[in-house]
């Protein structure tokens, strides 16, 4: 589904990535896992044609991302992407407005789902309400391809779990959706792979194989992620 | 449904559809969900329902007739009925020569509790 080869990416003098090559299998909900400031939005980014990358190339079903690849990839807008007089109606309209894929009906429905009304000022929602409300977003354009970035991070358990059904409902297994998170605890059920950026390379793994080994997905995270001690320059 | 985290959810929810049909919420030959339907219930993905019917499959619980659906096997409610008690059986005797208990004295607790008037009506 996504194919990363030999990808690099830096920030003035900070190196994000050095050369990454990595696989996204179709049909998978991934969790893209790594300590902080490892590059889990970056490389989200990257696939969405938001950022370029500096050298290598990233592909979606063979094409080379760019222009044409953004309409089969939804990537999760953050709260601040809103201009602070829209409302949720205004939101829901601008969506509509930018895709031709945007499923209207379903998110009227899931706005009303998650409590969110159509006049309240999406500034002054609480976090976790906007955050659901990207996410709802998000997942009702009709895409082969989610993107993710920590959906989940200000929300409470409730909202968690409403939002991981959401998801649920809203994909049949032919859709791939990446999700960016460095909380594994309440997500760990719903991904099919997990996919640890590290320092010194990447690590994938299917998470009912490593289940099978008799370890839990967060064990396996925490022995692999690695080299916390180190000072993160 | 919890789940355990050191034991792939697939097999879990295998179990848990056995479970079913043992305790005779699901019979031989009845139709089982769809994919999709217990995908949401379990609250899992796709891929792992599909594994989970698949080994249901693998161990001939279920048959899946292409474009009807998935159905309990004839004769599996007998037959898994056998082997969880089998097992419930051999775990407890196992479980309880781990605390030392000699097989007379296994008996003889297991008697003196049906003597106590142990479970006519078990709830499950």
């Amino acid at each position: 589904m996504v194919t990363i080869k030999n990808v690099s990416k830096r920030f003035g003098k900070k190196v994000v990535f050095g050369g990454l090559s990595l696989t996204f299998k179709e049909g998978r909900v991934i969790g893209l896992l790594g300590e902080n400031a490892i590059g889990k939005t970056t490389l989200l980014k990257m696939i969405a044609d938001i950022l370029k990358p500096l050298e290598g190339e990233i592909r979606i079903n063979g094409d080379k991302v760019g222009r044409h690849t953004r309409e089969r990839v939804s990537f999760m807008l953050a709260p601040d992407n809103f201009y602070g007089f829209m409302k949720v109606r205004d939101a829901v309209q601008y969506y509509r407005d930018f895709y031709a894929d945007f499923d209207h009906e379903k998110a009227r429905s899931l706005c009303e789902e998650f409590g969110l009304e159509a006049k309240a000022k999406i500034s002054t929602l609480s976090k976790g309400q906007q955050e659901r409300l990207c996410i709802l977003l998000c997942l009702c354009r009709r895409v082969p391809l989610y993107l993710l970035d920590e959906p989940i991070a200000g929300l409470d358990p409730k909202f968690k779990h409403e939002s991981i059904k959401a998801m649920l409902a809203n994909t049949d297994g032919g859709q791939t959706i990446i999700i960016s998170s460095h909380l594994l605890r309440d997500l760990d059920t719903v991904f099919d792979e997990i996919v640890i950026l590290k320092k010194d390379g990447v690590i994938m793994a299917d998470c009912e194989e490593i289940r099978a080994g008799g370890e839990s997905v967060e064990q396996f995270y925490l022995r692999n992620a690695g080299e916390t001690m180190e000072a993160t320059a | 449904m919890k789940f355990l985290e050191n034991i792939p959810i697939y097999v879990q929810i295998a179990n848990d559809i056995k479970d079913q049909v043992v305790a005779g919420k699901l019979a031989d030959g009845d139709k089982l969900l769809s994919l999709r339907e217990y995908s949401l219930a379990y609250e899992v993905t796709a891929l792992t329902m599909q594994r989970a019917l698949g080994l249901l499959e693998l161990e001939d619980v279920v048959e899946t007739k292409k474009g009807v659906g998935s159905f309990v096997k004839a004769g599996t409610q007998a037959q898994l009925k056998v082997r969880s008690i089998d097992a419930l059986v051999q775990e407890f005797m196992a479980r309880a020569a781990n605390m030392g208990l000699s097989k007379v004295e296994i008996l003889d607790r297991v008697r003196e509790a049906i003597h106590q008037g142990g479970t006519e009506h078990g709830d499950n």
